[in-house]
């Protein structure tokens, strides 16, 4: 039978045969985007200060970086994560992934460049962006807020919206005005401004 | 919490009044300027007046004031449906026992599954194979199963924690199987924090110790981050913060840091989305999270006139959004279509030659386009992990004939790049060249029509980008045939290391090496008008580059050729002059590269860890590297004898052809998402690859939201039509109504049934695993009480004016404080 092997069994060989040249940076560039890898193919916990110290130098310099380690044993892991915090590693500067063998390592390295690659085609971190912002933008999220202050209710939070209108709006309103222009007792009215306008009072212990 | 109660008695009795209305009257310099300017002079006054009033407010004084704690923790305990680190009693007493290290750990309900909250961006997950569905350990058999599970995490967990976090530390805790299965699925993870620009960082732990470990290493870790950053937080809830958390992107430490401004909601309110980012630049918030808060709190503004696209499906005007987006891109820059023919080769590692252990290079450049290389790629990684079984360790690569079918991924990257390319370079020598190439391998061109379906479906792109690629092809192909020839003609004046590379190309392509190479040759040429552009490509993502690498002689013009040399097609330059590019092309002055090891790697600049510097994030202002260029050994990767033997080159010819198929659930679903797919698509798709089957699931989410009543009980009342068309009826929802956590939705159930069913009872655990203590998170979850719960006082108080007493639970601290200030009272009377 002749062994045939796949790209990425083909691939991967070829870095477990360079692995004793300790060749492990890469830079990948999909669809516009650079993404730097740094590839610890061979864990070694007493001699990890230089790679760190690439680490260091590589993450100010792109904007995706990622270091991808490979960690095939507890102990290793253990130590892996000691080292994390060791060296104070901020999250995601560069976001560490761990793998337990040199292919799964591989695999990741394109598939997250080709994860780069996408969201930048796709502009996708801009359009999440727009859509956490209109999702926010709802009645359903307004009424969570209104009623929040105490003793409001569903209906005195969209009379407050046809009356008076934003959150900020409601905040500058006064009590003849919220009187004026709906249909709140004079309690809730008077609860809204002081709500809003006495620090005493809102940092009182909600009452459960 | 002892300490803390400690803190607030003896702080509040130490202080002198002078300092407290010092305290007090504290706004920062900005603030100051901005309120200025946007109040009345009676306002400010007023203002004035009321925070000197505030001045003897005890609540004020216990939550503002008083020694600040080296880190504000916050512990969720709102239990969804999650089993929350709150009750295992090992890990929550651990954490509480931080507290004698200044560490305050205040409980609060959120409605966002986190365990634990340490900054305002920060938050932590901990998950196990129980939590995640599954009441047995994970068999080998059944981790095809997880992709779905982090699937369902990634799309709707980390969705709803983007809106008030940025950072995410997720923590996996199992034994190996289960971690290894959670290693090779974490893609769909990356993905989701990508494109939600979040920063992820997976743990795994294989014991309920070292997760404790991890646990309290990011407390340390963080309270070195934000050492005293926030005031110490009151216990209990108070009604500003539960105000501001009902914001969907507040959490109780942002609202802690925007109570911590000492101003009144009013005032908070009033300010510009500048001026509360300014305010709040102190205690690290995210802007994102304050802007959502800025977009609410304007929500409903009767001045504003509101478009449609806010209440029509925000889908298609994300659609719009997006396609003007592409169509700018396609203006400012042509779309470069490629076709890759020989990346295995180039995805060989080229060692340094300068290289030496210890001493990193940047030794690979891989460069890729739209569609092209990395794409391929990814697919094929997908599919082959259909094919092949995953074992979990350190395996050399399986020498196993199953797979052979793995065999389909290289003939596929060949076959399916050329067809890609084959209308794009219709006309071209390119297309002679692939031509040329099919028949050498004696196949049949592959049918366009296929590709279309191929790329168009499989890789979500459609037909549009199908059409454009075509286009383009017919256009830019026009006048690109005798330039290649031009091209050509330079490269080979290039010397003698062009013709190593074809040796090293050959034994690459096995039988069809002879025709391989003639076309490697021609194709490399080439693509070396693309150089230019991928140059530019990366120019603009790297960051911090302050370099010459056009002034030095490193790159010689063939050096660069074989960095940058992709078998690509290149269509037009942005000029539309080929000649230009050509000329850049073979201009070492227009060449920029990558930096070395050596210039990257700097001796004086090593990263120490705490152990040796105790403030590493001090250090930052230490000189930048100067980039230049990797071009470094391509030869010697034939030299180190790396490549293929030939019977595995003859054997590609014996494999069938076939379309790629993509795994179901895999990565790019996020990205390649398609939400802008999704609410056009006339109904669900059946049998279609993963992309699509994201986008019904997306679909099938909005149309289930889209059915549920409004909450909005008074718009649906006859009378409250006033304002009925400014927001309240949304035409389609959202598509981040499908991802927001809901606390155990359709899909999640579905893959817990689906994990129920497959796993084993607890029993199966190896009576080693047993004994090492990895049964513990298949247990049963032994309870914490509520600690800091039990440590509150149960007491009657009025909130303002109210003639009616409650009962409120309250910490000690405030009642002692509240008792003093009463005192305070009477005796002033």
């Amino acid at each position: 039978m002749v062994y045939l092997p796949s790209v990425l069994t083909l691939a991967s060989s070829s870095l477990l045969k360079l692995c004793k040249f300790e060749v492990k940076d890469f830079i990948v560039n999909n669809g516009g985007v650079s993404v730097a890898f740094i590839f610890i193919t061979n864990w070694d916990y007493q001699n990890i200060a230089p790679t760190m110290s690439r680490i260091k130098k590589l993450k100010c310099q792109f904007g995706h970086f990622y270091a991808v380690i490979t960690v095939s044993t507890k102990e290793q892991n253990e130590s892996f994560i000691k080292l994390f915090f060791e060296y104070g590693i901020e999250i995601g500067r560069p976001t560490f992934i761990v793998v337990e063998n040199l292919e799964i390592g591989f695999e990741k390295i394109v598939n997250i460049a080709h994860i780069n690659g996408e969201c930048k085609r796709q502009n996708a971190i801009s359009k999440l962006k727009i859509e956490r912002e209109r999702s926010v933008q709802g009645m359903e999220a307004f009424i969570k807020v209104v009623t929040s202050i105490p003793g409001l209710e569903n209906h005195d939070a969209n009379a407050l919206i046809q009356a008076i209108g934003s959150i900020e709006a409601i905040s500058k309103a006064s009590k003849e005005f919220i009187l004026e222009n709906t249909d709140l007792s004079p309690g809730k009215a008077e609860t809204i401004v002081r709500f809003f306008k006495d620090l005493k009072y809102s940092l009182c212990p909600k009452i459960i | 919490m002892e300490g803390s109660n400690q803190t607030f008695r003896t702080s509040h009795e130490d202080f002198n009044c002078c300092q407290w209305v010092k305290l007090l009257n504290y706004i920062p310099p900005s603030e100051k300027g901005a309120h200025s300017t946007t109040s009345k002079a009676s306002e400010v006054e007023e203002a004035s007046s009321l925070i000197e009033a505030e001045s003897h407010d005890p609540m004020k004084l216990g939550t503002q004031f008083t020694s600040r704690p080296n880190l504000v923790i916050i512990v969720n305990t709102q239990n969804l449906d999650r089993e929350l680190l709150i009750s295992r009693r090992s890990s929550y007493q651990r954490i509480l026992a931080m507290e004698k290290e200044g560490v305050q750990v205040v409980e609060r309900e959120m409605p966002v599954p986190v365990d634990l909250v340490f900054s305002a961006t920060m938050c932590l997950l901990w998950y196990t194979a129980r939590k995640l569905g599954m009441n047995a350990p994970i068999r080998a058999e059944s981790s095809s199963c997880m992709p779905l599970c982090i699937e369902n995490i990634a799309s709707e967990l980390l969705m709803s924690l983007s809106f008030t976090f940025s950072d995410c530390i997720l923590i996996f805790e199992g034994d190996s199987i289960f971690l290894g299965a959670v290693m090779e699925s974490s893609d769909g993870l990356y993905a989701a924090a990508a494109s939600l620009n979040m920063n992820l960082q997976l743990f795994f732990s294989s014991s309920s110790d070292l997760t404790d470990d991890i646990i309290e290493s990011t407390i340390r870790h963080s309270a070195r981050l934000n050492k005293c950053l926030y005031p110490a937080m009151l216990e209990s809830e108070t009604l500003a913060e539960s105000f501001l958390t009902s914001f969907p992107s507040i959490n109780p430490l942002l609202a802690h840091a925007v109570l911590s401004c000492g101003i009144t909601l009013r005032e908070f309110l009033e300010w510009t989305h500048e001026q509360r980012v300014m305010a709040l630049r102190d205690y690290n918030v995210s802007e994102e999270s304050v802007l959502l808060f800025s977009a609410l709190c304007k929500y409903g503004d009767l001045g504003e006139s509101k478009s449609g696209t806010t209440d029509c499906s925000s889908l298609s005007s994300a659609m719009d959004t997006d396609s003007s987006y592409t169509n700018r891109q396609s203006h400012q820059r042509p779309e470069i279509q490629s076709i890759d023919i020989l990346e295995v080769d180039h995805m060989h590692v080229m060692p340094s030659k300068k290289y030496k252990a210890g001493e990193p290079s940047v030794s690979l450049l891989y460069q890729s386009n739209e569609g092209s290389n990395v794409n391929e790629l990814h697919k094929k990684i997908l599919e082959g992990r259909e094919t092949k079984k995953q074992s979990y360790g350190l395996v050399e690569p399986q020498r196993d004939p199953r797979h052979g079918l793995g065999t389909t991924l290289f003939k596929e990257i060949d076959w399916g790049d050329l067809n890609s390319a084959e209308d794009a370079t219709k006309g071209s020598d390119v297309y002679r060249v692939h031509q040329t190439l099919s028949e050498g391998r004696g196949r049949k061109s592959q049918n366009y029509e296929v590709l279309k379906s191929h790329l168009g479906v499989k890789q979500g792109l459609g037909s549009t980008l199908l059409k454009e690629i075509d286009d383009r092809a017919r256009t830019e192909n026009a006048n690109r045939g005798s330039h290649i020839n031009e091209f050509h003609r330079k490269s080979v004046e290039g010397g003698e290391r062009k013709e190593k590379r074809h040796e090293f190309v050959k034994p690459h392509l096995g039988p069809k090496q002879g025709l391989a190479t003639t076309s490697s040759k021609e194709i490399e040429w080439i693509d070396l008008d693309r150089t230019d552009d991928a140059h530019e490509a990366i120019r603009t993502e790297v960051i911090d580059l302050e370099t010459d690498f056009f002034s030095d002689n490193i790159f010689s013009p063939m050096k660069t050729v074989e960095v940058f040399t992709r078998n690509n097609v290149v269509k037009e330059s942005p000029s539309g002059n080929s000649n230009d590019i050509s000329k850049l092309m073979f201009d070492p002055s227009n060449l920029h590269g990558f930096p070395t090891s050596a210039e990257i790697t700097c001796d004086s600049d090593t990263w120490i860890p705490f152990t040796d510097s105790k403030n590493l994030f001090e250090e930052k202002n230490y000189k930048k590297p100067k980039i230049k260029a990797v071009v470094d050994g391509l030869i010697n990767q034939h030299e180190v004898g790396i490549l293929p033997d030939s019977k595995m080159e003859q054997t590609f010819l014996k494999v069938p052809f076939k379309l790629p198929l993509q795994e179901e659930g895999s990565s790019s679903s996020y990205i390649k998402n398609s939400f802008l797919k999704a609410s056009q698509l006339p109904r669900p798709q059946q049998g279609s690859p993963w992309t699509i089957e994201f986008l019904n699931r997306i679909k099938e989410k909005s149309k289930m939201h889209k059915t549920l009543p409004l909450c909005n009980t008074y718009m649906n009342s006859p009378g409250g039509s006033r304002r009925i068309d400014k927001g309240f009826t949304r035409k389609s929802p959202s598509i981040l109504e499908g991802y927001r956590y809901k606390g155990g939705n359709q899909a999640k159930k579905a893959s817990k049934q689906k994990f129920q069913k497959r796993f084993q009872s607890p029993l199966d655990l190896s009576p080693r695993e047993q004994k090492q203590g990895n049964v513990s998170s298949y247990l049963a979850p032994a309870w914490t009480p509520l600690d800091k719960r039990a440590r509150q006082v149960l007491s009657f108080t009025r909130n303002g004016d109210e003639t009616q007493s409650r009962l409120i639970w309250s910490d000690g601290a405030i009642n002692n404080l509240r008792n003093k200030f009463q005192r305070d009272n009477d005796a002033c009377l």
